[in-house]
């Protein structure tokens, strides 16, 4: 057998043996309670009064690299997620209305179905909407931190907050890492930055850093 | 303070929402934008850029430098709401963010080649002689304006139309406005401009 594909099986396997260990440091709660996701039990990350937030944000999916502003806006109960370069070209506008993100507007070049099926995905994730309306599991452990667990078919997140406050969401499918998204607050408000990465096959790195009107 | 901000920026508004008619006679004013074409050596300006997004009813303003010198060299110095760097030199972009300095060839992307002779054409006032499209003349007692409408397929997936608005003296390019199909648009104003004032070329570079 020649020598590459043994170390490449070496390397894999390590790879899913951390990934495995990723998924168990969850799996033995001290303690478990059922509930439902609510805006009280995750604070949201869109403004639920009308006003809207925006970030500056970095894109990195498909060896390809995009910048610009990002603007989430709640109107009526319609979220509005739109992408501008710092040119003023609006690359995309999603909204999600019952509960279903769907694209409004894609740039024509931005505009592969597998790139826009991997962006809607990853942002429905990072702004944790997929979460809210679910039920869950509040556990407590005796080594770590409290955490919520949701669990969809082959797809379970795990929310680890201060307060209400997402800190950081991990997500697996069917026991292997996802997707990760830190949260990070500070004296200016709830998340001032967020980072997220997306493994597996298609890799996306998105980094959103608040932009605090002056 | 923000009480004459306010009367400031109302008065701009003012002055670019005047009433518009026809021009009469469309060759004069194309002699005086190509002799204004003809003269311009360098252009340096600062620039406020507002987008509107008119469903959302929200806008997002930008704030920055900018730098001309002909024949084709454009930067595009973004102060605020972050800092933010974009230099056309010839066929070559950079684009410097926080985190890094990209390089790009100008012709291995159609988006930004359609977006700087979009540009270039419009602060170079030749934007209407473009076989892209079709041009239709206005004034008021302050203003000329180009209503810009593209008959390039792919532009106009993206544009409704462009308006340029020019002095009454035909010196420079006062504002530009790109209205998208859904009646969003982008406007770029220029203020505290100079011409032809002296531009080292090494500033049309990013490193």
């Amino acid at each position: 057998m020649p020598r590459f594909p043994t170390r490449y099986l070496l390397l894999s396997s390590i790879l899913i043996l951390f990934a495995g260990c990723a998924y168990h440091r969850y799996a033995h709660p001290h303690t478990s309670q059922p509930l439902v996701i609510t805006n009280d039990v995750i604070s949201p990350l869109i403004p639920q009064d009308g006003k809207s937030v925006k970030y500056k944000a970095s894109i990195d999916v498909l060896n390809k690299h995009f910048s610009g502003i990002i603007l989430l806006k709640q109107m009526d109960s319609v979220k509005h997620f739109v992408f501008i370069t710092e040119l003023g070209m609006k690359m995309f506008d999603f909204e999600m209305k019952n509960n279903r993100f769907t694209p409004v507007y894609v740039f024509e070049p931005l505009n592969n179905p597998k790139l826009i099926g991997a962006l809607t995905h990853d942002f429905e994730t990072l702004l944790l909407l997929d979460l809210y309306g679910k039920s869950g599991e509040y556990n407590t452990c005796l080594n770590g931190r409290d955490f919520l667990r949701i669990k969809e078919g082959d797809l379970v997140s795990i929310v680890e907050r201060e307060g209400t406050v997402a800190e950081k969401r991990t997500s697996f499918v069917k026991k292997r890492k996802d997707t990760q998204t830190t949260y990070t607050s500070s004296d200016k408000g709830p998340y001032e930055h967020i980072a997220l990465k997306q493994y597996g096959l298609v890799k996306i790195y998105i980094d959103l850093t608040k932009l605090n009107d002056e | 303070m923000k009480k004459y901000l306010a009367l400031f920026l109302l008065m701009s508004i003012v002055g670019f929402s005047q009433t518009f008619k026809q021009v009469k006679d469309t060759t004069a004013l194309k002699q005086k934008i190509e002799s204004m074409s003809k003269s311009t050596v360098t252009i340096e300006s600062d620039f406020t850029q507002e987008k509107n997004l008119s469903a959302l009813t929200e806008k997002i303003t930008s704030k920055g430098h900018f730098t001309f010198k002909k024949d084709n060299l454009l930067r595009w110095e973004y102060n605020t709401p972050y800092k933010y760097l974009i230099v056309i030199n010839k066929d070559k972009i950079w684009i410097k963010d926080d985190k890094k300095t990209s390089k790009y060839d100008m012709n291995s992307n159609k988006v930004f080649k359609e977006i700087n002779d979009i540009m270039l054409s419009a602060v170079q006032g030749t934007v209407f002689k473009s076989n892209k499209f079709k041009t239709a003349y206005f004034e008021s007692e302050k203003f000329y304006k180009l209503e810009l409408w593209p008959l390039d397929k792919n532009m106009k997936q993206t544009f409704k139309k462009i308006n340029l608005f020019f002095d009454k003296s035909v010196t420079s390019v006062m504002k530009m406005e790109m209205v998208e199909n859904n009646d969003d648009a982008t406007t770029l104003e220029f203020s505290n401009k100079k011409l032809n004032a002296p531009v080292s070329d090494a500033i049309f570079t990013a490193k």
